[in-house]
């Protein structure tokens, strides 16, 4: 072979090899240490974002805060920390072929059903509070009407409606005391029937606020559930899972780019020397 | 003495700031932490009526400065006298709304920004790249945006600095504020009562926050059936059209009602010429009491106790 020959069959051989080393090393290059530290940050950031928003759909059920502004912070909060995370280490591109994706798919589905269940809690949660707060006072002032009215036998019914809202309000009820509650209040219809307008219209309210606490009470709870037993925690300790594996996965690899560079030394280097002395050759011949 | 005075204005202070912490309303940041140029550059696109397609109508045509953020209609006009259907929400404090529209479809004020000029009835652009094209053909507008953004005018930096311009529009200090922050002179005896029948009556299930709304959406008609009412757009379904749950039919988010009082027209439709109507319809459909005149307007002169500073008096930017 001529000598300009070998000197570029060499020099294509280099490129050639140089090319696929770079294609090598792009697949199989670790997750740079910034990128981990990310993901690991954003993970945990959203872990507590998911138990802040469980501890603050319990405190609005139960009236410890009496206002919503906090809970309505936290889906942007989330949003936010997705958006950094999808964004960084785990961008599709990063993460193509692993089962990461299939978990992070898992976990939007779960974090869109819970904040969906949030903000049907927040609007069931007004209504039966509002409900829970004057029912039992409306049906007080009606057994007061009744007493005025000689009836002490409704007087009596009314009492014990009184009761049976409290309880239904503070403890959980079985579905008879429901239905106890729902026949004591068709009971007392003829009464706020035939009662003058101005109680008329109080034993109406009354009815009404008592069939939304009846109604609203369980809805809400359904609600509180569906919040406390989503899966968003355990998606997103998947995902960590998931990315340690990947992380481990592309070190791995990262080793088989090591050796594609020691074996690229090697022929490189026997080329050169074979080259070098194909040149002192020539230069002895000369 | 003077030890005893301290200690006693101490534990006063402490009562004070523990009641309002127990309050169901908060008072309204001072403001919002903003970029001054960018401000600017979102405060002219705000006024720009080249955000429309045929350059007649801008957000400010529906979001007035001196309306208080809104434009005094029912519903407001858009393109070629085009007539919307909703009524057009203060942009006042709207930095801090939860969600943005009355029905609650877009996530933040960024994403907002942009729906109107796509809207063949609002302000009628075909694409957002025709909008920030027209704007990328003022060179006036590409300096700023070299200087704000070191680039040229696009959809996302247009809605950004729309956005940040309207993080200004906030009105802090309302005497209702001053009254929660310890000020206990600040409210008229009838505004205090009027403030109490407000949480008696149960108008602050859904009207709480530093709103006093904004961060939750609810059924108009929560208690008794809105087709009952005469009056009003019964065809909006409200958050169904958006999520196709049979449980969001005319489910809204609920307004603010820091303006309440300078922003008329009331409701989605804006369908209660006044804050009577609109009151005597939530008492009615919402909370289901029957109340008694007096006690209905001692709650009217407390709402008016909520508006505060206008932005333009603030020192915003």
């Amino acid at each position: 072979m001529k000598l300009s020959t070998l000197v570029l069959t060499i020099l294509l051989l280099g490129v050639l090899g140089a090319l696929g080393l770079a294609f090598v090393h792009h697949q199989t290059r670790p997750i740079e240490e910034v990128y981990r530290t990310t993901v690991t940050d954003e993970l945990v950031a959203l872990h507590r974002l998911d138990k802040e928003l469980n501890e603050l759909v319990l405190r609005s059920r139960y009236g410890i805060d009496s206002d919503y502004d906090r809970i309505s912070q936290i889906p942007s909060r989330i949003r936010r920390a997705m958006s950094t995370l999808l964004g960084g280490a785990l961008r599709t591109d990063k993460i193509e072929g692993s089962n990461i994706e299939t978990d992070l798919n898992s976990f939007r589905l779960a974090l869109e059903a819970k904040l969906s269940a949030v903000e049907n809690f927040k609007a069931h949660n007004a209504i039966l509070r509002n409900s829970a707060n004057y029912a039992p006072e409306a049906s007080e002032a009606l057994a007061g009407v009744a007493r005025q009215t000689g009836d002490a036998r409704l007087a009596e019914q009314l009492d014990r409606l009184t009761r049976e809202i409290l309880k239904f309000s503070v403890s959980s009820r079985t579905r008879e005391d429901m239905q106890q509650v729902d026949e004591l209040l068709n009971g007392i219809q003829g009464f706020v029937a035939g009662l003058p307008v101005e109680h008329r219209i109080k034993g109406l309210e009354f009815e009404r606020h008592a069939r939304a606490l009846l109604k609203e009470r369980p809805v809400t709870d359904q609600y509180v559930q569906a919040v406390l037993s989503s899966e968003v925690g355990l998606n997103l300790e998947a995902i960590q899972a998931g990315f340690h594996n990947y992380s481990l996965q592309r070190e791995e690899q990262g080793s088989v780019f090591v050796a594609a560079c020691v074996v690229y030394a090697g022929i490189m280097i026997m080329l050169l020397l074979f080259l070098a002395l194909r040149v002192r050759m020539e230069t002895d011949r000369s | 003495m003077i030890r005893i005075r301290f200690v006693a204005a101490l534990i006063i202070g402490m009562a004070i700031g523990t009641a309002s912490a127990l309050e169901p309303i908060s008072p309204l940041p001072e403001k919002i932490d903003v970029d001054a140029d960018k401000v600017a550059l979102g405060k002219k696109l705000f006024m720009d009526p080249r955000l429309s397609a045929n350059g007649t109508v801008s957000c400010h045509s529906c979001h007035t400065m001196e309306q208080w953020g809104a434009d005094g209609r029912a519903v407001s006009i858009g393109i070629n006298g085009q007539t919307g259907r909703r009524n057009s929400p203060t942009v006042f404090n709207a930095a801090l709304n939860f969600r943005q529209f009355w029905d609650g479809r877009a996530a933040n004020l960024e994403e907002q920004a942009l729906m109107p000029i796509l809207d063949p009835v609002e302000m009628g652009f075909q694409s957002l790249d025709e909008m920030a094209a027209a704007i990328a053909s003022d060179p006036e507008y590409k300096e700023s945006f070299t200087q704000v953004f070191d680039g040229e005018p696009n959809p996302r930096r247009i809605a950004d600095a729309l956005a940040e311009f309207q993080k200004t529009l906030i009105t802090p200090d309302s005497a209702f504020d001053q009254y929660l922050r310890g000020d206990a002179d600040a409210l008229t005896e009838r505004q205090k009562t009027g403030y109490e029948l407000f949480k008696g009556y149960g108008c602050v299930s859904c009207h709480q926050g530093q709103l006093v709304g904004g961060n939750m959406f609810q059924k108009f008609g929560a208690l008794k059936d809105i087709q009952l009412r005469s009056g009003g757009n019964i065809g909006d379904l409200g958050r169904y059209e958006i999520t196709g749950n049979e449980w969001d039919k005319y489910v809204f988010k609920v307004p603010s009602l820091r303006l309440v009082s300078k922003t008329a027209p009331y409701f989605h439709d804006g369908s209660a010429a006044t804050l009577q109507d609109a009151v005597d319809v939530m008492l009615e459909f919402q909370v289901s009491r029957d109340v008694p005149t007096e006690d209905r307007d001692a709650i009217i002169d407390f709402l008016g106790t909520l508006a505060g500073t206008h932005p333009l008096n603030n020192n915003q930017d």
